[in-house]
């Protein structure tokens, strides 16, 4: 046994565009120690809540992550609905579920890209990007933007989706179902992303609540842990709604809960499509929110999100908190490294899907 | 939905929290807030998708025992709270007190000053980013003015007297 | 478990025509609800400022008195509030984007001249009826200011 050596990780790095830093201390290949720091792209827009009206505040939270920014926005939507007690349509909130599950497909795509790219598998990354592509393409057509969605605003939601288009989405998502089903069976089958990912940074159930693990991250360990069972709003209570489970808890086990979530939030936006209700899709908001708080959490493509609002009856909000799903994560990140191979760090990281920049609000 | 915030003295966070963990509760967050008398933690409990808070007020130069003895992974939040607000956590597990190096910031605690004394909602926004030397080109629009550059104020129009501040630079 | 899987979906997609499309000798697909830039159309502008009052990145500025409407193009972020809040329809988004820039430059758009005040012309009737309802409402004041000594 040799000296340990430090090694430095991030925040620019070949697999993992998250401007995260870790100081790896390694005792030959092992890790003994890994210690994050983040804030290289901090924004305080928390802060910036103080100076923004309430509502075009949910244009700024959306920009907090590109990638889940339809679940920012309807997080802070729903927390200061919740604050001033709005009722928010029942359309609105089938229309708001329909785009955050294609938001979810978009997420997990994206992260199967990256994922690919992180194990050196370029032409899988490719492949994911390009079913995206698709999705992102149904966002465009529905929301006028192909990130940043901009159609939820407090009391409901800024634009519809006409029939024809919403008949459009379920027919084109049918016709992805092939090369879905090729992609994932690509990733679940393939030799080497066995060998990369199985028996890697393993969390046991235990651990998983121990360590306060949210979203896939907790899943693939088997923790039953989604707020869509909880009080998410939106139309999951009445469609019926069973989490994605994996008992392994290592890297191949998370993987595998994010490409399952795929055909699951297919599924949801077809049955969204059936039992949509016709009606308003907002209702007016008066006032300002009132001298009180309220905490909101929505389930995010990456795992559960806390929002919360405190007002003070003007038209700007005292304090807004947004506790994001990798915020969450970066505890068993650091756990997992303990005792990897160098070599698999990229992977481990990459598995729970970090975005740092939401961690940096 | 009812959101129970209970108050507790600052004493007895840890005798809280080790209830709440033997409960089966998992800690969602910490928040913590600037208020003149210092700052407002909040910790955020869950179980079975219900949540209870727990809230404590830390004076000023006060600073706060932390729960990392109980939830281990409270330090994400413990750190966030020292780096950004300059709110002293003592007794962070020692593997996992990064000492203020958790955020790397430009500025130490930006979040530390209260929030700014604001105007009653009516006053106006004044835009932060003209007088920053930002070039301005100018397109006539209309035909019937020929000049192509920004005529100084037009005296005449009688509504402009209500409201001074809106064309504030 | 197998080695070479992508072998298949490999050799399909040397079959197939390719995904991207060639950017910018083919214009790409539009949609008729994209968010591009924000056009004002200066003629109806009322120069009310709803759209710099709720703009949350401070992009437009509106002078009354100038009766001009400018816009940061590199600041706005498309999220069509103003064009939501603009009480006389005359903000539309547009499907194209801003074009890139090596510099940040404001777009400054000049209104016309503003309609002159129609001229009210009153007879004499009317002019006594106000002359006498404002020597009313000045005894009235009177009255109120004052405090009656009997």
């Amino acid at each position: 046994m040799g000296k340990n050596t430090i090694v430095p990780f991030g925040p620019q790095h070949p697999v993992l565009p998250e401007p995260v830093h870790l100081d790896l201390e390694l005792q030959d290949e092992k890790v003994v120690k890994a210690v994050p720091s983040i804030g290289y792209v901090h924004r305080g827009l928390e802060k910036l809540v103080e100076k923004r009206g309430f509502q075009e505040y949910v244009y700024v939270a959306e920009r907090v992550c590109g990638i889940c920014s339809f679940g920012h926005g309807w997080g802070y939507s729903k927390a200061v609905e919740g604050l001033m007690e709005i009722e928010v349509p029942k359309r609105a909130q089938y229309l708001r579920t329909i785009w955050h599950e294609l938001s979810r497909l978009h997420s997990h795509l994206l992260w199967a890209g990256l994922g690919a790219d992180g194990l050196g598998f370029e032409s899988l990354f490719m492949q994911s990007w390009r079913l995206r592509e698709t999705i992102l393409d149904m966002i465009e057509q529905t929301t006028g933007g192909r990130v940043i969605f901009s159609v939820c605003k407090v009391g409901g939601v800024r634009r519809d989706i006409s029939d024809a288009d919403l008949k459009d989405i379920v027919s084109r998502l049918g016709k992805m179902k092939k090369d879905i089903d090729g992609l994932v069976s690509l990733f679940l089958e393939d030799e080497t992303i066995h060998a990369r990912l199985k028996g890697v940074g393993t969390v046991t159930l235990q651990e998983a609540k121990e360590l306060g693990c949210v979203g896939p991250t907790a899943r693939g360990s088997g923790l039953a842990q989604d707020y869509r069972l909880g009080d998410e709003g939106g139309a999951y209570k009445e469609l019926g709604f069973t989490p994605v489970l994996e008992t392994d808890g290592d890297c191949f086990a998370r993987a595998k809960v994010r490409l399952r979530e795929i055909y699951q939030s297919v599924d949801l936006i077809k049955a969204c499509v059936e039992n949509i209700p016709a009606g308003d899709i907002a209702v007016p908001v008066k006032g300002f929110p009132p001298a009180a708080e309220y905490f909101a959490r929505v389930e995010q493509p990456r795992g559960e999100a806390l929002y919360y609002v405190k007002g003070n009856k003007t038209k700007n909000l005292e304090r807004f908190r947004l506790r994001t799903p990798t915020n969450a994560n970066l505890a068993v990140l650091v756990k997992m490294l303990q005792g990897c191979d160098l070599a698999d760090v990229p992977q481990i990281i990459l598995t729970i899907d970090p975005c740092i920049s939401c961690c940096e609000r | 939905m009812k959101q129970e915030i209970i108050q507790v003295p600052s004493s007895d966070i840890l005798a809280r929290a080790a209830q709440f963990k033997k409960d089966g509760y998992r800690l969602v967050q910490i928040l913590c807030t600037r208020i003149p008398e210092g700052y407002e933690l909040t910790y955020s409990f869950d179980r079975d998708y219900i949540m209870t808070n727990m809230r404590v007020i830390v004076p000023g130069e006060g600073s706060v025992l932390s729960v990392t003895g109980q939830f281990w992974y409270a330090f994400v939040w413990e750190n966030e709270i020292h780096d950004l607000f300059g709110l002293k956590v003592e007794c962070i597990a020692p593997e996992v007190d990064y000492g203020g190096h958790f955020f790397q910031l430009a500025k130490e605690t930006p979040w530390h000053e209260l929030a700014n004394a604001k105007p009653p909602a009516a006053a106006f926004k004044v835009n932060m980013r003209s007088g920053l030397g930002i070039d301005a080109t100018v397109k006539p629009a209309a035909p019937n003015t020929g000049a192509a550059a920004v005529k100084p104020a037009v005296p005449n129009t009688g509504a402009s007297a209500a409201k001074p501040a809106e064309g504030g630079k | 478990m197998s080695y070479l899987s992508f072998a298949r979906e490999m050799l399909g997609n040397l079959l197939k025509p390719p995904a991207t499309s060639e950017y910018p000798f083919k214009p790409r697909k539009v949609y008729e609800a994209d968010r591009g830039k924000v056009i004002n159309d200066i003629n109806n502008c009322i120069f009310c400022g709803m759209c710099m009052r709720n703009c949350p990145s401070d992009a437009i500025t509106v002078d009354r008195n100038a009766r001009t409407w400018k816009i940061n193009r590199f600041a706005c972020v498309q999220c069509r509030e103003c064009v939501t809040n603009c009480p006389k329809k005359c903000l539309k988004m547009d499907t194209e984007y801003t074009t890139p820039d090596t510099k940040k430059t404001e777009e400054v758009l000049q209104g016309p001249p503003p309609p002159p005040k129609p001229q009210i012309v009153l007879t004499e009737a009317q002019k006594a009826a106000i002359a006498a309802a404002q020597a009313k409402k000045a005894a009235a004041q009177k009255a109120a200011a004052g405090k009656p000594d009997a």
